[in-house]
């Protein structure tokens, strides 16, 4: 009776430490993460500025831009490196061009376009290094109001972002360790540009097909999120916004060909005709699974890469080869699968893939329904490609390479200008 | 890993056949909850050492499910009160624990890379065992701690790569209660 007794206190005491014991321990959840707080200059000190300067080193490399002897390569937020090319085994970083928010650029003729945040500007480099600022066009890109959930005035811009880590108590969330909570999260945006075909006048450059800037002849073709601006050049440096066509949602790139303009968005890619630059019209459209996807284009064939990702969200990562012959009606004509892919650029029957963190890709594309991998380069995050007269510019997360690929069973490094963070 | 623990499973065979009167290979194996501040959850535990006397002492692994799902691996010691008979016993834990959180935390838009984090614990159980007195039944409860920290690198939106990525350092210390049964062998 006694040892009952013993034992009935013994499941008593374990009862309650059972049921009161958890509520006095307290698990300790920390989370460490990075704010960024803005450095502002008035805008007018900016624009100032906005001229060659000397040359810095590459430090987060977007997009490329080829024209003539120069690379344009732009510094995600920050500006545009120019690159003097005319050996490109030896090229030589030769100024670079501040504008805060500038993401995409294009030249033709002596100017350079570019976005200069919610602004498009127009900035004469017939000496590249004695680059000045000539025309600005306001709220082209609407979109870019916003940085870092910072509200952008029009008398101030941010010209640099201070990063501190923070670390919070997270406790008390609920579930696992809860989401993206905190407002200015190390957080930055990006976009590109493009080129087209003959000018009256002058001939633009070559753009990477990640290009949100297309040029064809007298207008410069920029998308934003959600729509087509329509700009007038021919008065150059003049800007004048003729046309803003409203496309859809999730507009990622632009691609000019021939009097087409295809431009790929999350859900789909759109054809533009340009017989009336002034208005473009859509033709037709090839809707795909939600991917983010570049898009280049030849007479029969568009090259269509689709990759998954925060941003693009969906589960497709893939090259889409549809037959644009009835451009009224595009149809898918194979698909292959790939790792990340991103930009592409095809010479002839070459069709070079930047594959992410899987490198870059050389197909003989001589037929579609049957590609062959020539060549793997790998050990590069790679992004975006311009393949031109048997030399290949490549970006990828370690810097801006060139490639001669006048052998494409011997392609080699020509030269590397390093990411310097 | 596995050569560790099979160097060690035969070592501990080894001992124990040369000392049969002083030392003895035991395999104490527990299922159990795991109460906290984060809510409960299930947990394994298998632990395999050497008896001498009133002590043992062991390696054990096994499967914790609270919070994250994680896969400790430590060296536990036990003090019987009594020798061969039913008893009380305490015990210690001490050792690391790895993350096997792959289809649990892992998202399809981040990457996560985990540290190992201290895994240990202090208790009281209960050994009683069965008529051959090989075999015997335990109960024990306690409290258990693990850590984990993690790096969780997030894409951010942007529509031309490089995109530059959110990182973010987590720091979990979970404290909690364990009540756990199981058998020895």
């Amino acid at each position: 009776m006694r040892k009952h007794s013993t034992v009935l206190k013994i499941v008593t005491l374990l009862m309650c430490i059972v049921f009161f014991a958890p509520s006095c321990l307290k698990d300790k959840l920390t989370k460490t993460y990075t704010i960024l707080t803005p450095v502002y200059e008035t805008k007018e000190k900016v624009l100032s500025n906005i001229k060659s300067n000397v040359p810095v080193n590459v430090s987060t490399p977007g997009k490329i831009y080829l024209y003539g002897k120069y690379i344009f390569l732009n510094e995600i937020n920050k500006g545009v490196h120019i690159i003097d090319n005319a050996n490109p085994s030896k090229p030589v970083n030769v100024a670079f061009i501040n504008i805060p928010g500038n993401l995409d650029i294009a030249v033709k003729g002596n100017i350079l376009y570019a976005d200069f945040y919610t602004d498009l500007l127009s900035i004469d480099i017939s000496n590249p290094l004695n680059a000045k600022m000539s025309k600005l066009l306001p709220d082209v890109f609407p979109q870019r109001k916003y940085e870092n959930w910072i509200d952008l005035d029009t008398t101030r811009i941010i010209v640099n972002w201070i990063k501190k880590d923070t670390t919070i108590d997270i406790s008390q969330n609920s579930g696992n360790y809860g989401w993206l909570n905190c407002n200015r999260c190390l957080f930055a945006s990006a976009n590109s540009f493009a080129d087209g075909s003959k000018s009256s006048s002058s001939v633009p450059g070559i753009a990477g097909s990640m290009a949100r800037f297309a040029i064809v002849n007298d207008y410069l073709y920029a998308v934003n999120n959600t729509s087509l601006e329509t700009i007038k050049i021919s008065n150059a440096p003049d800007l004048s916004l003729v046309q803003s066509d409203n496309v859809g949602w999730t507009i990622e790139t632009i691609f000019p060909f021939k009097e087409k303009l295809f431009i790929g968005s999350a859900t789909g890619m759109y054809i533009y005709d340009i017989n009336n630059p002034a208005a473009p019209e859509r033709n037709g459209i090839f809707e795909h699974l939600r991917s983010c996807d570049p898009v280049i284009a030849d007479d029969n064939y568009a090259f269509v890469t689709l990759r998954s990702g925060n941003t693009c969200q969906g589960f497709s990562n893939q090259l889409d080869i549809v037959d644009i012959n009835n451009l009224n009606a595009p149809s898918l004509v194979k698909s292959y699968n790939l790792t990340n892919p991103h930009g592409l650029s095809k010479d002839g029957n070459i069709l070079f893939i930047c594959d992410g963190k899987d490198g870059l890709k050389v197909y003989d594309a001589s037929n579609v329904n049957n590609l062959k991998l020539l060549k793997h380069l790998t050990g590069m995050e790679t992004y975006d490609v311009i393949a031109w007269n048997k030399k290949l510019i490549l970006v990828s997360k370690t810097g801006l390479s060139q490639y001669d690929y006048s052998d494409i069973n011997n392609i080699h490094l020509v030269s590397t200008i390093s990411v310097n963070r | 890993m596995k050569r560790v623990l099979l160097v060690l499973f035969v070592g501990l065979q080894f001992i124990s056949a040369q000392g049969q009167n002083k030392f003895q290979f035991h395999s104490q194996n527990y299922i159990g909850l795991l109460e906290g501040s984060k809510g409960s959850a299930f947990g394994f535990t298998t632990i395999n050492g050497i008896q001498h006397n009133t002590w043992f002492v062991g390696l054990g692994t096994g499967l914790d499910w609270y919070f994250t799902r994680t896969v400790p691996l430590f060296l536990s010691f036990n003090k019987d009160f009594k020798k061969d008979k039913n008893t009380w016993f305490v015990s210690l834990d001490a050792g690391t624990n790895f993350e096997w959180t792959k289809g649990l935390s892992q998202g399809e838009f981040y990457n996560s890379k985990f540290t190992p984090g201290f895994f240990g614990g202090s208790g009281i159980g209960y050994k009683a065992y069965f008529r051959q007195k090989k075999e015997a039944f335990l109960f024990g409860i306690g409290y258990s701690f693990k850590r984990l920290k993690e790096k969780r690198e997030i894409t951010t939106f942007c529509l031309t790569p490089p995109c530059p990525n959110i990182v973010e350092y987590y720091d979990s210390k979970l404290n909690r209660l364990s009540i756990r049964m199981g058998l020895q062998f």
